[in-house]
């Protein structure tokens, strides 16, 4: 019996038809989506991993992109929403392939994935974005005793950012709750809703201090996640940065400072 | 042969994505998928790639809005161009 299901990321969808929806049922419970209009649908099957593929991200013709690893193939046209995908029967192949897909599917809508973790308080959004052993889950482990509501926490790994309208007026930059977590993996329930965005540190062995826009810029980059080399896809993904740090305070920051003090510091 | 790469005109690679803000390019070249920072003397050598400048126009400006002596200028510019067009960001091409 085929069953389908679909995950809702960044209020993106992907409907998936059945193969070993338990897991991914479980794994992804709280980006579940019960619409019946899934914005993309991906026909599912599985295969064997084969050995030393490296990744390969490419652009074909249209809006058809072909993603490519050892444990997973897929085949996905933005324009029709209409996808294929082979993936090795294990939640972390399919994990690794929805990052690669949720990076693209973002930026066709405005937003892009950033190596951060991200807490929400008084209805703001701080950012706390690194490379691994940066210090991202150290910060959460930080903060968690103070945050009062159990759904503060967005990821210690990877958060989702669009540009989205506010109340139907000007552009603002939201941040989403992702299921693609580090160490600090959580069984609390996590609130797949959207929060703006008040500022970003970003993590690394230096005090804190107000950022310069070149190097926000460079740090915004490096931290960023995307693997097509698609020049109008890079184009489109380095505009939106620009805009978002001409929007959002940045700062840079030691893991171990003293973090709920700059939380609220004068802008 | 002299090389007369003063007349040749410069072209900015169609791949790349760039922004001058304030007063400082950013260009990114997806290939690589790295960012590089212009400072100030490079960045208004972009603008005047940008404005289709061939290099001999490009000094003469140069020449003209900083206290350099021209040598210096004419080798640092060649210099400059030829470090871009190693990194698939311009291309040279002969005028005709």
């Amino acid at each position: 019996m085929e069953r389908n299901f679909s995950i809702k990321i960044a209020d993106l969808k992907i409907n998936l038809n059945d193969i070993f929806s338990d897991k991914l049922r479980r794994w992804y419970c709280f980006f579940l989506s019960r619409s019946h209009f899934p914005e993309i649908s991906l026909n599912l099957d599985y295969i064997p991993a084969k050995r030393n593929l490296p990744l390969r991200v490419k652009k074909k013709e249209g809006q058809v992109f072909q993603i490519e690893r050892s444990d997973f193939f897929a085949e996905i046209d933005f324009a029709s929403f209409q996808g294929e995908l082979k993936v090795a029967k294990n939640i972390y192949s399919f994990d690794s392939f929805l990052r690669i897909l949720y990076s693209l599917y973002l930026l066709y809508n405005d937003g892009f994935l950033l190596h951060s973790a991200g807490i929400k308080k008084d209805g703001k959004v701080y950012l706390f974005s690194g490379s691994s052993l940066s210090g991202k889950t150290t910060v959460i482990r930080h903060l968690g005793p103070t945050l009062t509501n159990e759904n503060a926490i967005l990821s210690d790994e990877i958060i989702a950012i669009r540009k989205e309208k506010h109340n139907g007026g000007n552009y603002f930059f939201f941040a989403y709750p992702t299921p693609f977590w580090g160490e600090f993996k959580s069984s609390e329930n996590i609130n797949n809703q959207r929060a703006k965005i008040d500022r970003i540190f970003f993590l690394g062995n230096r005090n804190f201090a107000k950022l310069s826009f070149n190097e926000a810029v460079e740090r915004l980059l490096e931290n960023t996640i995307f693997f097509s080399r698609d020049p109008s896809s890079v184009a489109k993904l380095f505009n939106l940065g620009i805009e978002f740090l001409q929007q959002i305070p940045s700062y840079q920051l030691k893991a171990t400072e003293g973090v709920q003090s700059y939380l609220n510091f004068p802008k | 042969m002299k090389n007369n790469i003063e007349h040749n005109r410069i072209f900015k690679n169609e791949k790349i994505a760039s922004r001058i803000i304030e007063r400082q390019a950013f260009i990114v070249t997806p290939l690589d998928s790295t960012l590089h920072l212009l400072n100030e003397v490079g960045t208004r050598i972009w603008q005047l790639i940008e404005e289709k400048k061939n290099i001999e126009k490009i000094i003469e400006h140069i020449c003209a809005e900083y206290d350099m002596d021209r040598l210096t200028i004419e080798r640092d510019v060649r210099e400059f161009i030829q470090i871009l067009e190693k990194k698939g960001i311009v291309e040279i091409k002969k005028s005709a």
